[in-house]
C-alpha cells in the first residue's frame, strides 16, 4: 500500500513547488513508495478522494483558495503547512501592515492557513528547506515522529542515544524531559546527570554523553526510582537469578526490613503474606536482615556506610575521616534482598522493585501467613542520618552521645530508596509514613533487639518531587 | 455550431482558465489567471531601496533571478550606480542558469505530457533529473539559492566568490552537455500541431539570448523591424489596456500591437546580430528560423535550442571569468531623488522594473511589467487562430478535441501566473 501524497497550491510564488521538482525529493518519493495523487503543477489531480499527506504551498488570500485548503483537510489526514507563505502569510501579508493598508484595496489579506485549518505539521523556509521537508516525510512514514504536544515545529524530533553506565541505562528517546532524575541526582550529590542542548532539542545526558560512573554517578539508582517513563532501565540480572533460585544454587533469602516494609505498603500485605510469597517464588528459607548489624565488626570507621552509594559519596565528600562499608555477611548460596540497587556490583541481590514484580506475576491474593526462619537484628548503639550536612554535625559532635553514624544518602533514608518497590500513592510523604508504620511493626514483633535508635533526620518532602 | 467550455490549464505555473466561446463563425477565447493579486508595487512603497530586491524576487518563485537582477538593476540606475564587467556577467551567469532551469522543467514536466510521452517513462525522466540536479546545484553555487537569491545588493556582490566554485560550476555544467542534447533530440522529434502565427510580433533585448541585459549604453529593445530605446518611455511602448469588452488588462506594443516575447523572440531577433555559435546551433537556428516566425507551438523548440545557445555561451564566459576582478560600490551619501528603469529577460520574456525614490532613498512608486502580461493577448489571438483552423475540418469539432488543443497551445507558451498577478486583476 503506497503512501498518497498531495500538493496543493494556494496564492505564492510556486518557488516551494519548484524546489520540490529536484532529483532528490523524486526519489525519495520513490523510494518510501510514495504515490503523487494530485499536484496541479504535474497536472495530476482531481482524481483521488483521499491524501494521506497534503503539503500546503502558500497563503489563504480568496474564497477560491479558502475552498481549495478546507477541500484538502477534508481529504488529507495529514496536513503540511509548506514554506513561509502557509506558515505565516508570506510576504503579501505584508499588505496588512501599516505602510500599505491604504494602498491595498483590490487585494485580499493574506492570512496564513492555520488561521482556517488545523494544521499538523510546518515545515519553513522561502522558498522551503527541502532538507527539512525531507526529514518531515521520511519521519513521517517510517512512524518515528516524535509528538510533543502543539508545539509550533512539533516535528523537530531528538536526537536519540544511550547513556549508560555499569548498573543502570538511559535511553532518551523515551525521555520527556521531565527533570526529575536531574533533580535527584543533585539532590543526592552525584550531579551526573544535566540538560543539554536547547530549546526543542532540550536532552538529559551526562557531559559529552560520557558513561555514567564517569560523570560521577554513585548508582544509587533514584532515577530509576523516579523516572515516570521507564526512560532510565536497571541492566538487570532478574532471569539469571531466577533461574539459579530454581535451580537450587540459591536457597536462602536475607530479606532487609525496609524492603519488607514498603512491599507491605505498597501491596497492602501483612508480613507472613510476604514471607509466604517469598518462599513461592523458590526459596526455602527467608530472614528478616538488616545489614546494620555489621555495625559491630566496624572497628576504626568513622562513619558507616549503609550500602556503596554512601561509600562512594562519603570518599569524596568527607575524606578526612575513614568510612566503613556494612557489606552484609550472607552464605554464597543466599541473595540478599535490599531497598538499594548499588549491591548488584558486590552480592548476590534482588532490589525490592524486582521482588514486587515477581511477586506481583505470582499473584498476592490467597497467601498464607508465614514466619520468617531468623531475624537478625540491629543490636548496636547507632544513629542513622540522611544528608550530608548532617553527617558533618554529628562528626563534630564532641560530645558523641552515640556509638556510631549510619549515613543512609537517598533522599528519606532506605525507606525510600532507589530500588524500592512502586507505591500506589504518589504524596512521597504520605509514602514514607506508611513505611515507618510497617517498619515499626515488624522491627516492635520480630527484632531480637531495638537498642538502635531509628531516627531519620530531614525526611525528603520536596514538593517538586 | 455553438460551444461554450471553460477550462483550468494545469501543468503552467499558477492557476489559470481559458474561456472558450465558439458561436458559427465567431470565436472568442479568454485567458485569465484565477489566483489573487499580491500587490508588490504597494508592498515595496515606503521601504528602504535594498529592502526591495529582497521582496520582488518573491513575485515569483519560477524566475525569482531575473526579477531580483532586474530591480537591482532599476535601483543601481535610479541611484546613479554602475557596477563593474565582472558583476555583471556574474549576474548574467545566475540568470541564464535560471533560464536553463525554468527551460528543462518546462520542456521536460509540462510540455511533454501532451506530445504521448509519461513521467513514469524512466530514460527520459532520468536524464530531464540529472540536467535539472546539476543546474539547481550551479545556480546554488552562484546565486546562494535556487529560489529568491540573495547574494548581491545594488553596487555589487556581497561576498567574494573563489575562483575554485566558478570552476567547480563549469565542471559540473560540462558533465550535462550530452543529456541536454540527448534532451533536445527527444524534444526535436515531437511533431508540433500547424498553426499560422496571426500576429508576427516579437520583442525582445538585441543582444539576447547571448547576454540577457541591454548592454549598448541606453535600453534597447528590437522589435522585428524597429528598434526602441527604453528608458522612462516604457509605459508608453508597453500600453496596457482593456479590450473588445474583456475585463482584463492586456498589454499592447505601442498601444496597437499584440506581440511575442520569450525564447522564440529571442532567437528570431537574435539572428541579426548573432556570430560567434558553434557550427552545431548554427544550422539548428537556420533550420527552424522559418518554423519560428510561422508557428506559436515552436516555442518549445526555441526554447530547447536557446537552452543549448545559452549552455554553450555560459561554458565560454564562466571560464573566461575573474572573480579577482569583482568590486562593490556603495551609494553616495548626498542623492536628491531618482527613478531607474531595469530590463532583463526573464525566462518567459522580457521584465520591466521601474522604481522611483525619494531623497530618504525610500520608494514612493514602484512598476513591474511580467513577460506574462506582455503576452497574455498573443496567446488569445493563437488560441483563436488555432480554433478557426479546427472548425475547418470535420474531425476538429469535436470539443474535447478543440480543449486538448487550446491546452496544448497555452502550455507551449508557458505562462507564469505568479508574475502576472502581482498587481493587475486579471480575473473578471
Amino acid at each position: 500500500m503506497s503512501v498518497r501524497l498531495a500538493v496543493v497550491p494556494l496564492s505564492s510564488c510556486d518557488g516551494c513547488q519548484y524546489n520540490l521538482l529536484n532529483e532528490e525529493f523524486l526519489d525519495l518519493l520513490k523510494g518510501l513508495n510514495v504515490k503523487l495523487v494530485s499536484w496541479p503543477l504535474l497536472g495530476l489531480g482531481d482524481g483521488a478522494e483521499t491524501y494521506d499527506i497534503a503539503l500546503v504551498e502558500g497563503s489563504v488570500m480568496s474564497s477560491r483558495d479558502l475552498k481549495t485548503l478546507l477541500d484538502a483537510r477534508r481529504k488529507s489526514r495529514v496536513l503540511v503547512a509548506m514554506g513561509a507563505c502557509a506558515l505565516l502569510g508570506g510576504v503579501q501579508a505584508w499588505s496588512s501592515n501599516s505602510i500599505s493598508r491604504k494602498l491595498v484595496s483590490e487585494a485580499g489579506f493574506s492570512r496564513p492557513i492555520n488561521h482556517y485549518v488545523k494544521v499538523d505539521h510546518y515545515v519553513r523556509g522561502c522558498p522551503v528547506n527541502v532538507g527539512e521537508m525531507i526529514k518531515l516525510l521520511k519521519s513521517l512514514i517510517s512512524g518515528d515522529l516524535i509528538y510533543v504536544g502543539s508545539r509550533r515545529f512539533n516535528y523537530v524530533s531528538r536526537d536519540s542515544f544511550k547513556i549508560s553506565g555499569s548498573l543502570l541505562e538511559i535511553e532518551t528517546s523515551k525521555c520527556v524531559v521531565c527533570g526529575r532524575c536531574v533533580e535527584v541526582c543533585s539532590l543526592i550529590g552525584a550531579r551526573a546527570l544535566n540538560y543539554v542542548f536547547k530549546g526543542i532539542q532540550t536532552n538529559i545526558s551526562t557531559p559529552y554523553q560520557e558513561s555514567l560512573e564517569s560523570a560521577g554517578c554513585v548508582n544509587c539508582g533514584l532515577c530509576f526510582a523516579y523516572c515516570p517513563v521507564g526512560a532510565v532501565s536497571l541492566k538487570t540480572r532478574t532471569e539469571d537469578l531466577l533461574d539459579k533460585i530454581r535451580e537450587g544454587f540459591l536457597r536462602t533469602a536475607y530479606v532487609e526490613p525496609e524492603a519488607l516494609a514498603s512491599l507491605m505498603e505498597s501491596d497492602n500485605l501483612e508480613l507472613g503474606q510476604v514471607i509466604s510469597a517469598i518462599k513461592q517464588i523458590g526459596f526455602t528459607k527467608v530472614f528478616i536482615y538488616s545489614n546494620l548489624c555489621e555495625a559491630k565488626n566496624s572497628v576504626g570507621g568513622e562513619v558507616l556506610a549503609r550500602s556503596p552509594v554512601e561509600f562512594s559519596i562519603l570518599s569524596k565528600q568527607v575524606p578526612e575521616h575513614s568510612v566503613y562499608l556494612l557489606t552484609p555477611r550472607i552464605p554464597q548460596d543466599s541473595i540478599y534482598v535490599s531497598q538499594c540497587v548499588s549491591w548488584r556490583n558486590v552480592v548476590n541481590s534482588l532490589t525490592t522493585r524486582e521482588l514486587q514484580s515477581l511477586i506481583r506475576e505470582l499473584g498476592t491474593e490467597e497467601l498464607d501467613s508465614e514466619r520468617p526462619d531468623g531475624v537478625v537484628g540491629y543490636g548496636e548503639d547507632i544513629i542513622v542520618v540522611s544528608e550530608l550536612k548532617d553527617v558533618r554535625k554529628a562528626l563534630s559532635n564532641p560530645e558523641k552521645p552515640f556509638r556510631k553514624i549510619v549515613f543512609e544518602a537517598c533522599p528519606g533514608g532506605c525507606l525510600l530508596g532507589g530500588g524500592q518497590s512502586i507505591s500506589k500513592y504518589n504524596d512521597l510523604t504520605k509514602v514514607l509514613a506508611r513505611r515507618r508504620d510497617m517498619l515499626k511493626k515488624i522491627t516492635t514483633g520480630n527484632l531480637v533487639s531495638q537498642d538502635g535508635e531509628r531516627s531519620v533526620v530531614n525526611c525528603l518532602t520536596n514538593p517538586t518531587l | 455550431m455553438s460551444i461554450k467550455l471553460t477550462s483550468e490549464v494545469v501543468r503552467v505555473a499558477g492557476e489559470s482558465e481559458i474561456l472558450v466561446s465558439i458561436d458559427g463563425e465567431r470565436v472568442k477565447v479568454e485567458y485569465d489567471s484565477l489566483a489573487s493579486p499580491r500587490s508588490f508595487e504597494s508592498l515595496v512603497t515606503g521601504r528602504k531601496y535594498w529592502e526591495v530586491p529582497y521582496v520582488v524576487s518573491r513575485v515569483c518563485g519560477v524566475c525569482s533571478h531575473a526579477h531580483f537582477w532586474a530591480s537591482n538593476l532599476a535601483i543601481e540606475s535610479a541611484l546613479g550606480i554602475k557596477v563593474d564587467e565582472a558583476t555583471s556577467t556574474l549576474r548574467d551567469a545566475c540568470n541564464k542558469l535560471q533560464i536553463l532551469q525554468n527551460h528543462v522543467i518546462h520542456l521536460g514536466f509540462l510540455v511533454l505530457p501532451d506530445y504521448g510521452y509519461s513521467v513514469g517513462n524512466d530514460k527520459y525522466v532520468s536524464t530531464l533529473l540529472k540536467v535539472n540536479r546539476v543546474v539547481n546545484e550551479a545556480l546554488r553555487l552562484l546565486g546562494g539559492r535556487l529560489t529568491n537569491p540573495n547574494v548581491y545588493v545594488p553596487g555589487g556582490f556581497t561576498e567574494d566568490l573563489k575562483q575554485p566554485v566558478i570552476k567547480r560550476v563549469v565542471n559540473l555544467l560540462g558533465s550535462v552537455g550530452n543529456d541536454l542534447r540527448e534532451l533536445a533530440n527527444i524534444i526535436l522529434s515531437i511533431e508540433l500541431p500547424e498553426l499560422e502565427d496571426p500576429s508576427p510580433e516579437y520583442v525582445s533585448l538585441r543582444n539576447s539570448p547571448s547576454v540577457t541585459v541591454p548592454v549598448e549604453g541606453p535600453y534597447i529593445i528590437d522589435s522585428s523591424k524597429n528598434t526602441y530605446t527604453v528608458y522612462e518611455n516604457y509605459r508608453e511602448i508597453f500600453v496596457e489596456r482593456y479590450l473588445d469588452l474583456s475585463t482584463s488588462k492586456k498589454c499592447l506594443m505601442n498601444g496597437e500591437k499584440v506581440f511575442h516575447t520569450g525564447a522564440r523572440a529571442r532567437l528570431i531577433n537574435y539572428l541579426k546580430g548573432g556570430s560567434g555559435l558553434s557550427s552545431e546551433l548554427r544550422y539548428l537556428i537556420a533550420r527552424y528560423e522559418p518554423l519560428f516566425k510561422k508557428n506559436p507551438f515552436s516555442n518549445i523548440y526555441a526554447k530547447i535550442i536557446e537552452s543549448l545557445l545559452i549552455y554553450e555561451n555560459l561554458l565560454q564566459t564562466l571560464s573566461s571569468l575573474d572573480t579577482g576582478k569583482l568590486s562593490r560600490v556603495r551609494p553616495g551619501n548626498s542623492f536628491s531623488g531618482g527613478f531607474g528603469v531595469g530590463v532583463v529577460e526573464a525566462p518567459r520574456g522580457l521584465l520591466i522594473h521601474y522604481y522611483e525614490l525619494n531623497p530618504e532613498m525610500r520608494v514612493i512608486k514602484a512598476d513591474i511589467i511580467t513577460p506574462t502580461v506582455m503576452f497574455s493577448k498573443h496567446i488569445e489571438v493563437s488560441s483563436e487562430a488555432l480554433i478557426k483552423g479546427l472548425l475547418a475540418s470535420e474531425e476538429g469539432r469535436d470539443e474535447s478535441l478543440v480543449k486538448r488543443f487550446v491546452e496544448a497551445l497555452v502550455r507551449a507558451y508557458d505562462p507564469c501566473i505568479p508574475c502576472a498577478v502581482h498587481v493587475i486583476k486579471m480575473k473578471r
